[in-house]
């Protein structure tokens, strides 16, 4: 055998088995990190039993044998106890996962260990990344895949290699394996030494073309709309983690604006028709109650739907034609809210997925069943952005129905009489004897909110007896938006107007074609019900300007401005995974082909146009008078590819096959070239061209220059040139007898 | 012993897989993976199993989701089953192989029969083949495996000692060549088709010789003469029938004018005929009968080996002195096709001249055997059933060895 290169032995396949095998419980396990399993003690001792093992191959047999016997039974012990503890099944599913996975690691493993191995690997990976939905899942895999499949490769070479002989895997009770007294730098270096360039280029342009066509048949996998939900998701419990539920204290919309990360990102249909401030509405809250504001139960009940599990969603308030709507897709972040964002009327609503949810046309809320553990994905359809929503339920019950169920809250003032005459006195001072309407009242109020108090994160509420909102109110302290927002609540109330609390995010920043909506820009703000049966907005906070007592407000920070720098071109990495990959639809699919057919349709025009184009060129040309230049210029390329083509077939194809052989030992070019002769009179042969008796000498010289020893050979060069001339021969006999025949 | 017709009975042809194999284009490699031809085997492994379990539970949690996490999953696990089966075929693409038997083959002797293959590919190397070869008659089965990697344009020697167990006309088949290569999750084998006759000479056998008389006595005289004769140059003597030409020694021939050969030490020595009577009159007995040829076999091996074979028949032809090497495996050879006749058939051709040899004139010393008039011939050791399973050797009637 004229191998070159050495030859990796068994022990040298065992040792790359065993790196790949901890790298890929690694991975794996590091995979876990990001999903919210509490298992981070679990994770880190598996972390450094894959370190240590992998540093130490010897020392797996160095655990007692009798430890080996009782390791599954003891996972399972902890796992049943784990889940009768928690009552978490998927967490527990995890660290029973992790617990099995490092096991693995660290014994010796056969056949059907590696392959559990990559079972469980798999499952952590596939587990984080449907419940996380995080981009990061893409590359881990990606590395995965490549990582379990030289894992598998090493692994049948092992087979192979000691197939009739002793398996030396390793047991559990053995001295340790010869293949565990490892020096990875040697074997890195001899592994490089067997290795070919030309292998490895072609090996990682295998696994490029691997993920291409993943690529591929991800696109081109059929979707159907199956009425169905992902179990996952039901099997972990998350609250959320920045807050915005049905019940809102003061401060906390601070608190959430004191976190820079991104709450949700929307592409915008049609970015021309956006005003100027976004709104986006998450939660309706209309009763004030122990010093913090919430969602009625009576509203709730009123005002929510039974629990649906449905991909659609039929609009709310379904605006015509005049409205200023256009599509939205929202991607929200898990962690967010229940709640999820919209504007204020739409024609209709799809999720991704089926969720399952309850949603209020009256209040223009929808509400998930649980915390997102995922990112949240979904699109409305005619989207409107105006700050008035037409309510006529409510219309009909309040306040000419004042005192009925629905109408109470939204006009409840749940303050001592002494406190009420305080607010009924700045209300006096508001109207200034006159009776308002709301809209007017509203700017009036706010402008007395603003005139009396400066906007600040940091808030001190004056001591007292009475309410805290009543004693920032009727103080100069500086407040926050919660504060602004529920004096203004009171302030209306008092005057008699029906008047509600909304948290939402206010604004948001351009990243390319989308917004994005941090959490900084939480808010809260008020909607007044009109005299025209309509739920305003007023914002009491600040005026757009941002500047209010000195103090920029951050959820107005950037409002609409455009994002740069590298974390912004990072989101829109993140922006893509989540339109093309984890967003992506029928609907999708259907575009897809369109495109494509669009693109092939228009690319076709285009090659068809430039032929037409040269062709006339050509034609014109041909036309025009010839000239001795003209001669010349023709016939001079055409003399100079004959003449390149006959010295190439004299001379040049010699050199080029003796300059080949030199470069190259392990073939003849000769013996190629010949065995390419023999391949076509074979294939001529299969064609059914009768076989002249010629072919059978040149084909026996071909022969053996093929095969024979180069001693024997006769001038190659003839026999080619003879070869072509008998072939060509016979290809014009067999085009004859077959012209005749027909 | 090492043989003149040690030469590989393979030859030197090169063998691939399937007509065509090598003609790669996209066309073709797709009607490969859509319509496998039928002489391919293809079967799952453990691991492939699980791989196509774990896509059918990931499909399904997918289109139960709608997840595209999943969706993707799946896709990278379908890609991997793509890649596998091109991995799969580019390791197959340009193999050459060739079978080497080297004979003589021996029944129930190991022998080593060798696989040459070749990897023609232009850089990519090939890994982890088997190749199944089957013994027609008894339908055993072996095993080449290749252990190391085969890189572009290299070839490797496979020596697998394989154990014929029965003498006569044998073929090796190499019926399929697999792989599991890459991943492991498809055995996957493409059928070779490439068969090699063998003869398989008769098992040799212990024997014992009986009259130590009847062996002494024998060297009446019996000339030698055949090629590459042993022993010390005694004279020189007129050139007689059957004489090698290569004995010729020119210059006296051409001093004495007649033609004179070289008379060796080894020519004076005195030898033995073998005669094999095979007609189903006395082998009713099929072990009785293997045993006949393995001992006729051994013997004449023996008796050669001493430069004391003089010549060798076996009923159905006439007797044929033993000059060379060469005389000696054509009997052997015809030792390993006999198959005992049918009871009809045993019955004597006299129109074939074939004249079956008694025990009554085996004691005569098988005069009746034909080409045996010559006299050189007359020290005949003849066979004949001794008990219900042996055979003994018969010299001028008497029992002279036994098997």
């Amino acid at each position: 055998m004229a191998n070159e290169r050495p030859q990796l032995s068994g022990n040298e396949l065992q040792q790359l088995r065993w790196l790949l095998g901890g790298s890929l419980a690694l991975v794996s396990i590091w995979a876990v990190w990001y999903l919210d399993a509490e298992a981070w003690p679990l994770l880190g001792l598996a972390t450094v039993a894959t370190f240590l093992v992998l540093w130490r191959p010897t020392l797996p047999s160095r655990i007692p044998v009798w430890l080996h016997r009782l390791a599954f039974p003891a996972i399972l012990a902890g796992f049943a106890f784990d889940f009768y503890t928690f009552g978490q099944v998927l967490p527990s599913l995890v660290r029973l996962a992790v617990m099995l996975l490092a096991y693995r690691v660290v014994s010796y493993r056969k056949r059907r260990d590696d392959l559990q191995l990559i079972l469980l690997g798999l499952f952590l990976i596939v587990s984080t990344g449907v419940l996380t939905v995080s981009i990061g899942f893409a590359v881990q895999i990606v590395v995965f895949t490549a990582l379990a499949l030289g894992l598998l490769l090493t692994r049948g070479l092992v087979d192979v290699a000691e197939s009739g002989s002793e398996s030396t895997d390793g047991a559990a009770g053995n001295p340790p394996p010869p293949w565990a007294q490892v020096s990875w730098v040697a074997l890195f270096g001899r592994v490089a030494r067997a290795s070919d360039w030309r292998v490895w280029t072609f090996a990682v342009l295998l696994f490029a073309s691997l993920v291409g066509v993943s690529a591929g048949l991800f696109l081109a996998i059929p979707r159907f709309q199956l009425e169905s939900s992902l179990f996952l998701d039901r099997w972990m419990n998350r609250r959320s983690v920045t807050g915005f539920t049905d019940t809102l204290r003061f401060g906390e919309v601070s608190d959430i604006q004191n976190d820079e990360s991104i709450a949700f990102r929307v592409e915008v249909g049609d970015p021309r028709r956006l005003p100027e401030t976004l709104y986006w509405r998450m939660i309706v809250l209309d009763e004030y109650r122990d010093q913090s504001f919430r969602l009625s139960k009576e509203l709730k009940l009123a005002g929510f739907g039974r629990l649906l599990t449905d991909w659609r969603l039929p609009g709310f308030g379904f605006p015509d034609q005049s409205a200023n709507t256009t599509q939205w897709t929202f991607y929200v972040e898990p962690g967010v809210s229940r709640y999820l964002p919209l504007l204020s009327d739409f024609r209709g609503l799809v999720f991704t997925e089926p969720q399952t949810f309850r949603a209020s046309a009256q209040l223009r809320m929808i509400e998930l069943s649980r915390d997102p553990s995922t990112m949240k994905a979904f699109r409305v359809d005619r989207g409107a952005m105006s700050g008035t929503i037409r309510d006529p339920l409510f219309e009909h019950r309040s306040p000419m129905a004042a005192g009925r169920v629905l109408g109470r809250t939204a006009l409840e003032v749940p303050f001592p009489a002494e406190e009420q005459t305080v607010w009924a006195r700045a209300v006096a001072e508001i109207l200034g004897g006159k009776k308002l309407p709301a809209a007017e009242f509203s700017r009036a109020a706010a402008h007395w909110l603003q005139a009396h108090h400066a906007y600040s994160l940091q808030s001190r509420l004056p001591k007292g007896p009475q309410d805290p909102l009543t004693r920032w109110a009727m103080s100069d302290e500086p407040g926050h938006c919660e504060l602004f927002a529920g004096a203004f609540a009171m302030l209306a109330r008092t005057a008699g107007f029906p008047t509600r609390i909304v948290g939402g995010f206010l604004g948001g920043t351009w990243n390319g074609d989308y917004l994005i909506v941090r959490n900084s820009g939480a808010h809260a703000w008020c909607e007044i019900f009109d005299e025209a049966g309509n739920w305003v907005r007023v914002d009491p906070t600040a005026p757009a300007t941002g500047q209010v007592g000195g103090e920029q407000r951050p959820e107005l920070r950037g409002a609409l401005v455009a994002e740069t720098g590298w974390i912004a071109r990072l989101d829109r990495l993140r922006m893509f995974w989540y339109r093309r990959i984890v967003n992506f639809e029928q609907r999708d699919q259907v575009n897809l082909v369109k495109a494509l057919r669009a693109g092939t349709e228009s690319s076709s025009k285009q090659v068809r146009f430039w032929l037409e184009q040269n062709v006339q060129r050509f034609k014109r040309w041909l036309t025009q008078p010839w000239n001795l230049g003209r001669i010349a210029s023709v016939a001079g390329p055409i003399a100079m590819g004959a003449w390149l083509t006959w010295f190439w077939r004299r001379t040049g194809r010699d050199w080029w096959l003796g300059w080949r052989a030199s470069r190259s030992k392990r073939s003849d070019p000769i013996r190629r070239e010949a065995g390419r002769w023999l391949e076509r009179f074979a294939s001529a042969r299969r064609h059914g061209w009768e076989s002249p008796v010629a072919t059978a000498g040149i084909e026996a010289v071909l022969q053996r220059l093929r095969y024979g020893a180069p001693q024997s050979w006769p001038v190659p060069e003839p026999v080619f040139r003879q070869a072509n001339r008998v072939f060509k021969d016979w290809r014009r006999a067999a085009r004859r007898s077959s012209e005749n025949r027909a | 012993m090492r043989q003149k017709r040690s030469a590989p009975a393979g030859g030197h042809v090169w063998h691939r897989a399937g007509a065509g194999w090598r003609a790669f284009s996209p066309r073709a490699v797709l009607w490969w993976f859509l319509f496998p031809r039928r002489t391919h085997r293809t079967g799952m492994t453990l691991s492939g199993l699980l791989l196509i379990l774990l896509a059918i539970a990931i499909g399904t949690a997918a289109y139960n989701s709608a997840n595209n996490i999943l969706f993707l999953t799946l896709s990278l696990l379908l890609a991997c089953i793509i890649l596998s089966g091109m991995l799969s075929a580019v390791n197959f693409q340009g193999l050459n192989w060739r079978l080497e038997v080297a004979e003589p083959v021996r029944a129930g002797q190991e022998h080593p029969v060798v696989l040459v293959v070749r990897n023609g590919k232009r850089f990519l190397p090939t890994y982890s083949l088997w190749f199944e070869l089957k013994v027609s008659r008894s339908g055993q089965s072996y095993e080449f495996t290749l252990r190391e990697r085969l890189d572009a344009g290299a070839e490797t020697r496979i020596e697998l000692p394989v154990v014929l167990p029965k003498r006569g006309l044998e073929t090796l088949e190499l019926t399929y060549l697999g792989s599991l290569f890459p991943f492991g999750f498809l055995r996957k084998a493409l059928y070779a088709g490439t068969t090699q006759e063998v003869t398989v000479w008769p098992a040799p056998v212990e024997y014992r010789r009986l009259s130590t008389a009847a062996w002494q006595q024998s060297a009446a005289g019996e000339l030698v003469r055949r090629v590459g004769q042993s022993g010390d140059l005694l004279a020189l003597r007129r050139y007689q029938l059957d004489d090698s030409h290569r004995q010729i020694h020119w210059k006296a021939s051409a001093r004495l004018r007649q033609l004179m050969v070289r008379q060796m030490s080894a020519e004076s020595g005195y030898g033995f005929s073998l005669w094999v009577d095979l007609s189903a009159e006395h082998w009713k007995r099929e072990e009785q009968f293997e045993l006949l040829c393995s001992f006729a076999a051994t013997l004449a091996e023996d008796l050669f080996k001493s430069d004391r074979l003089r010549a060798v028949g076996v009923s159905g032809g006439s007797m044929m002195p033993v000059r060379s090497l060469r005389d000696v495996e054509l009997f052997l050879d015809r030792l390993a096709v006999a198959t005992m006749p049918e009871p009809e058939e045993a019955s004597p051709d006299v129109s074939r001249n074939e004249i079956v040899v008694t025990p009554a004139d085996r004691v005569r010393g098988g005069a009746a055997v034909p080409g045996l008039h010559h006299q050189r011939w007359r020290n005949l050791l003849t066979f004949g059933p001794d008990g219900i399973r042996g055979v003994a050797a018969y010299l001028h009637g008497e029992r002279a060895a036994a098997a």
